[in-house]
């Protein structure tokens, strides 16, 4: 079958997993953002978080996507779940490390100057040290971002549906149609989702200089 | 008058070491006092103990005559100015909204706010229609510091604390910094206390130099007073052996010179508000013994010689 003719016939259920695969990607990327950024806080503020979390996080970073999705079937079952906990923990890490990082690097005298301005511990951080360290944040956010758009491919093997369930239907039937249209499809999105992060990473960079 | 800051007793260690060893020290209103002394003699954890950035580990700190322990942190803070060496702008905020720190956490309403930022900004020399918006990356290092005085100042605070605040600077930028922050302290008479290692700024700037040497008050005087008479070696040393030059650099020609019959204008001419030390050094260039003090219009106020500027300084030194 041409590309022409799948996309015709199966236009519908194209788009429908793309739509998925975008789902799939925006919860576990704005998840990731979300627990990365606060654990990145609490790393950077906290000793004791440090030396709980870095060690597992350098497991976690160590370990191949497939593995934690094949440790996940056993724990949390095939489907949504499944596959969710897996991207999400391997999303958090580069933005949890970035976090850590760039508050690590925010100027000390900067940040004396606000205590000695009278800000509140709270307001150093949201005002002052978050908007330092944005353009590192969003950096870390961009390397996960690109992993998961192509890792969630793999969720198709646990059955969850995605882009991924073109590419593994063109592999199990030796149809070509259905695995490229799958494949170049992650691309784009993979590639337009760099950009975008890049753009961003850029604007937030330059507020600074 | 009133002490405006006291240090009574107090101590802080770290680790162990002691990096200022029971200080006793009373700054008065509107006075600017300098603490001087080499590295690590204590001045700036002294400085940094006034706004609580450092605890000490005995003894008490009072500003306006509470002690600092008794009024909430960020209300002590707001309540005194800080300026640094590096300056600590926040880069991803303009010029503008730098000065409004303090105002906008103390939630000035925002017409209020607009207004002191222009003030200020017209008080440190930077026109606001073409600084506001800047960031401060886009500053030179004097434009840069020039905003952290106006930082300092937004919110009125009574005192501004300085911990270097001239030393990444070049001299000709510094020397004008210094200049200004004198003419501001004219104007606005906080109590200034200023950190420093450099002892020209601290005979330049302060009202009193408070000498440090490894924790402990050595010396606590008048600049005059600290160059004619240095409580010991150590401080004779830190003021260097040109000491009774930068004395002379304290004293105006208006001091000394003296209408004479006969000698109505002599030398060299030089405004009777420079310093003494500029008079030696200007007959000394051009190769006289006397010059000429000449009042704002011009005119001849009197005249004075080399022998005369000597014998001052040393009559000037106790016995």
């Amino acid at each position: 079958m041409s590309l022409g003719d799948y996309l015709q016939l199966y236009g519908d259920q194209v788009a429908w997993l793309a739509w998925q695969h975008f789902l799939l990607f925006a919860i576990s990327l704005g998840g990731a953002t979300l627990i990365g950024i606060g654990l990145g806080i609490a790393v950077s503020k906290e000793r004791a978080a440090a030396a709980v979390a870095v060690p597992v996080v350098n497991v976690l970073q160590a370990c191949p996507e497939v593995v934690l999705l094949a440790l996940s079937i056993p724990l949390l079952g095939i489907g949504f779940e499944g596959a969710l906990v897996p991207l999400f923990v391997k999303g958090v890490l580069p933005i949890l490390r970035n976090t850590a990082s760039g508050l690590e690097s925010v100027d000390r005298g900067m940040i004396e100057a606000s205590h000695a301005l009278g800000y509140a511990p709270r307001q150093v951080l949201l005002r002052i040290e978050l908007p330092a360290a944005l353009p590192v944040i969003i950096a870390g956010m961009r390397v996960s971002a690109v992993m998961l758009v192509s890792v969630l491919t793999l969720t198709a093997y646990i059955g969850v549906e995605s882009l991924g369930t073109l590419i593994v239907q063109g592999i199990a039937r030796m149809d070509t149609a259905p695995l490229v249209i799958g494949s170049l499809l992650t691309a784009v999105f993979a590639v337009a989702v760099n950009y975008l992060l890049v753009g961003a990473e850029r604007l937030a960079a330059r507020r600074l200089s | 008058m009133a002490l405006a800051i006291e240090f009574r007793d107090v101590s802080k260690d770290f680790a162990g070491r002691t990096a200022v060893d029971r200080l006793t020290l009373g700054v008065e209103e509107s006075q600017t006092v300098a603490l001087v002394g080499p590295s690590g003699c204590g001045k700036t954890t002294s400085l940094k103990m006034i706004n609580r950035l450092i605890e000490p580990s005995s003894g008490e700190i009072r500003v306006a005559g509470r002690s600092i322990g008794e009024t909430p942190l960020l209300e002590l803070r707001r309540s005194l100015g800080y300026v640094i060496q590096y300056v600590g702008l926040f880069p991803h905020m303009t010029v503008a909204e730098n000065v409004a720190a303090v105002p906008t956490l103390l939630r000035w309403p925002k017409a209020k706010i607009e207004a002191r930022v222009d003030e200020l900004l017209d008080l440190v020399g930077l026109p606001p229609e073409e600084y506001r918006t800047r960031r401060p990356r886009a500053l030179s290092g004097g434009q840069q510091q020039r905003v952290g005085v106006a930082r300092a100042l937004a919110a009125d605070p009574p005192v501004l604390l300085m911990d270097e605040p001239f030393g990444a600077l070049d001299p000709i930028t510094r020397a004008r910094l210094q200049d200004e922050l004198k003419a501001i302290q004219r104007k606005l008479h906080k109590t200034v206390v200023i950190v420093t290692h450099d002892m020209d700024e601290a005979v330049r700037l302060a009202d009193k130099v408070a000498v440090l040497r490894a924790g402990r008050l050595v010396q606590f005087d008048a600049p005059s007073k600290l160059l004619l008479a240095p409580a010991d070696s150590f401080v004779a040393d830190l003021l260097g052996r040109d000491r009774l030059l930068k004395y002379l650099r304290t004293v105006p020609l208006r001091a000394l010179a003296m209408r004479e019959t006969g000698r109505e204008e002599e030398g060299p001419k030089l405004s009777e508000t420079s310093s003494l030390e500029e008079a030696l050094l200007t007959m000394l260039a051009a190769g006289v013994s006397s010059a000429t003090a000449v009042g704002a219009g011009g005119q001849a106020v009197g005249t004075v010689t080399a022998a005369r500027i000597v014998a001052s300084a040393t009559a000037a030194v106790p016995h």
